[in-house]
């Protein structure tokens, strides 16, 4: 479970503001949003790399608003390509367990293990800059799960593959998801990826959560003009407008500019 | 590829009677056999020229003779050298149509006839200068880059020239009884061994401080880096005088260190003490630049993953700086192993290499003091090539994408 309490965070003129949100143990959730809204930032914050001003995040009920990155259990997996050159792919995968003293014969049998979920038998003595963008990815994600860490943070992941990589590494997030139950947040500014993925999705806009929810509920009720359009929904003029909005947000601005609170 | 036998009959009979002309003279410009090696040799430039032609190219046949005049004039009429001029015209009839082997060729001329006593220091880099720019001019690169690094070569090749002028001027042998001498030796293996301790030296404390520079942030860090910097703006002779000031016999820490045992001034240490403060700059700065080469997001990863700091450091940052690290300490342990101006005024003894060909020149001039300069020089140009190519074998960080190439 990921709980996120009343967040606040500044990095230089950008800020994340009250940011709460409430992941269930073995749930799939999207954050979508516009470039520069702040969901990488969030998710930096989650694993410990970004210092919160206000607020508290708990993983799977224990508090980490203070730990350092290394004690958090979490996966974290970036947009750009950010496997270690000077390994190999096992190296890669191996890592996590390495630097954390795991016996060597445990860690080849942890390895072996993921290299079979992923379906990387064939890349493992190989070096990384020889893989292809969508086996570089898988690499990654096993190097992430190879922790066991309690919580998955996906950033993007899909981003920089090209058309049918992306439809099928989707596909294996999905399939390993049911097969691990880890709860996952993903971050992405794709809708065809929240609707695929997610059990649970929000929307966000200037370091805001404008609103968040079932996917079902989401799609079928948006909250206001923003949601709609960027989700794709038809009829986002019938869509009643919150109190306090100016719907400047529309024009560009970058910021929803409702008080705070009113999240759904 | 035979020319019509007409031309061919015309270009014989013209060509015999010019040598005939010669060879009947009342007092012959040339001997009779010269004479006729001449004229088959010219028969066979005419033959390529005549291939020159066919190519469609009918100013090439202006070109292909103007050249033939210039080799003419200067070899035969300007240094009267016969045989020379029947060798290099059928090289230069041969190697026209390659347009590498022509430009291989004239550099040939211009070192081995113009610039006779420096033809091998100008032939040899010259050449090595054309091969890149034509690389450059193969490769499709725009006229004015392949003009810049023409210019910016035979400008290096100039400013190298008296170094490559020195390597090449002492026999094997002179250099094998020079490395014979005791003292030769020791000064050498002083130099060798100082500058790699000072080397070691300064990588133990300016490594982590450009690791600190490369990824903290704070006020008055433009100024550490200008401070960094101060050691090579401080004159040589300058630092040797502060050194002494600080250090020296007459000085109180001088004095101090002396009473403990640990005299600085004219000993190993202080000679460390010397190429630290020279050397330093170069070092640090490389290894900066190597840090911030390194993604910071390759470190991110590797903490979420479960490392510390200090682990992500030695198993992630450190390796993928390492390349750079070494380029480092090779530039450090350059500029430590060349010191001279400080060393001779604050540790002259025992005998560095430098300040031991410094003496030797003051002793007995230019031509004694050669032998162990040239010995010098091709003993750190050696360990130099050695370092260098040993960097090839150290990861490199990758700023852009594996394959996949996705940028």
């Amino acid at each position: 479970m990921i709980e996120i309490e009343a967040l606040e965070l500044r990095l230089g003129e950008f800020a994340l503001q009250d940011v709460r949100l409430r992941v269930e143990t073995g749930s799939y959730a999207v954050i979508l949003g516009p470039s520069g809204c702040g969901k990488s930032v969030l998710l930096r914050a989650l694993a410990g790399l970004l210092r919160p001003a206000r607020g508290a995040v708990r993983l799977a009920g224990r508090d980490v608003t203070d730990l350092a990155p290394e004690l958090r259990r979490v996966g974290l997996v970036f947009q750009e390509p950010s496997l270690f050159p000077h390994l190999n792919v096992g190296g890669n995968i191996g890592y996590g367990l390495r630097v954390t003293g795991l016996a060597a014969n445990e860690r080849r049998r942890r390895v072996a293990q993921l290299v079979e979920v992923l379906g990387l038998g064939g890349v493992l003595g190989r070096p990384v800059t020889s893989l292809s963008g969508g086996e570089a990815q898988r690499v990654v994600l096993a190097r992430a799960l190879a922790v066991r860490p309690q919580v998955l943070l996906l950033d993007e992941p899909l981003s920089q593959l090209d058309h049918n990589t992306r439809i099928e590494l989707q596909q294996e997030l999905k399939r390993i998801h049911a097969e691990l139950g880890l709860t996952t947040l993903h971050v992405t500014h794709s809708r065809e990826e929240a609707w695929s993925l997610a059990d649970q999705c929000a929307v966000m806009l200037g370091g805001r959560i404008i609103q968040a929810g079932p996917t079902g509920d989401v799609r079928g009720r948006p909250a206001c003009a923003f949601v709609a359009r960027f989700l794709g929904i038809d009829g986002a003029a019938e869509v009643p407008v919150p109190a306090g909005c100016s719907h400047g947000c529309l024009g560009g601005t970058g910021r929803c500019d409702r008080p705070a609170g009113g999240e759904g | 590829m035979i020319p019509p036998w007409r031309h061919t009959a015309l270009a014989v009979l013209i060509l015999g009677g010019v040598h005939a002309g010669i060879a009947l003279m009342p007092q012959p410009l040339l001997a009779t056999p010269t004479n006729l090696v001449l004229f088959c040799a010219n028969l066979y430039v005419l033959y390529c020229g005549w291939l020159v032609v066919r190519d469609a190219r009918p100013a090439g046949a202006g070109l292909f003779a103007l050249g033939y005049m210039l080799l003419f004039l200067l070899v035969l009429v300007l240094l009267e050298r016969e045989s020379l001029f029947i060798l290099l015209v059928i090289l230069y009839a041969s190697v026209y149509r390659v347009p590498v082997l022509l430009g291989l060729f004239v550099l040939f001329v211009l070192g081995y006839v113009v610039f006779q006593p420096y033809a091998f220091e100008t032939f040899a880099p010259l050449a090595l200068a054309f091969l890149a720019v034509w690389q450059l001019r193969r490769a499709g690169a725009s006229r004015f880059v392949q003009g810049c690094l023409a210019t910016g070569l035979v400008a290096l090749v100039l400013v190298l020239l008296p170094v490559i002028h020195l390597m090449i001027q002492d026999s094997p042998r002179t250099l094998q009884y020079v490395f014979s001498r005791p003292d030769v030796r020791g000064a050498i293996w002083l130099s060798l061994a100082t500058s790699a301790v000072s080397t070691l030296v300064v990588a133990l404390w300016g490594v982590p401080l450009a690791y600190a520079m490369a990824r903290g942030e704070f006020r008055g860090k433009g100024l550490l880096e200008s401070l960094i910097d101060v050691p090579i703006l401080v004159p040589q002779s300058v630092v040797g005088i502060a050194l002494l000031v600080l250090l020296g016999p007459a000085s109180p820490l001088g004095e101090a260190l002396q009473a403990a045992g640990l005299t600085v001034a004219g000993r190993f240490a202080g000679i460390v003490v010397a190429q630290v403060f020279v050397s330093c700059p170069f070092l640090i700065k490389t290894a900066m630049t190597a840090f911030e080469g390194v993604p910071a997001h390759l470190e991110d990863v590797s903490r979420t993953l479960g490392a510390k700091t200090r682990t992500t450091f030695f198993r992630v940052t450190l390796p993928l700086a390492s390349r750079g690290i070494l380029v480092g300490m090779i530039l450090a342990w350059a500029r430590a192993v060349s010191e001279f101006g400080a060393i001779i005024l604050f540790a002259p003894h025992p005998l560095t290499a430098p300040v031991l060909v410094h003496n030797e020149f003051l002793q007995a001039g230019v031509s004694e003091s050669r032998p162990v300069a040239v010995l010098l020089l091709l003993v750190c140009l050696w360990i130099f090539v050695l370092l260098q190519f040993g960097k090839t074998f150290l990861p490199r960080a990758f700023k852009s994408t594996p394959a996949g190439g996705l940028r």
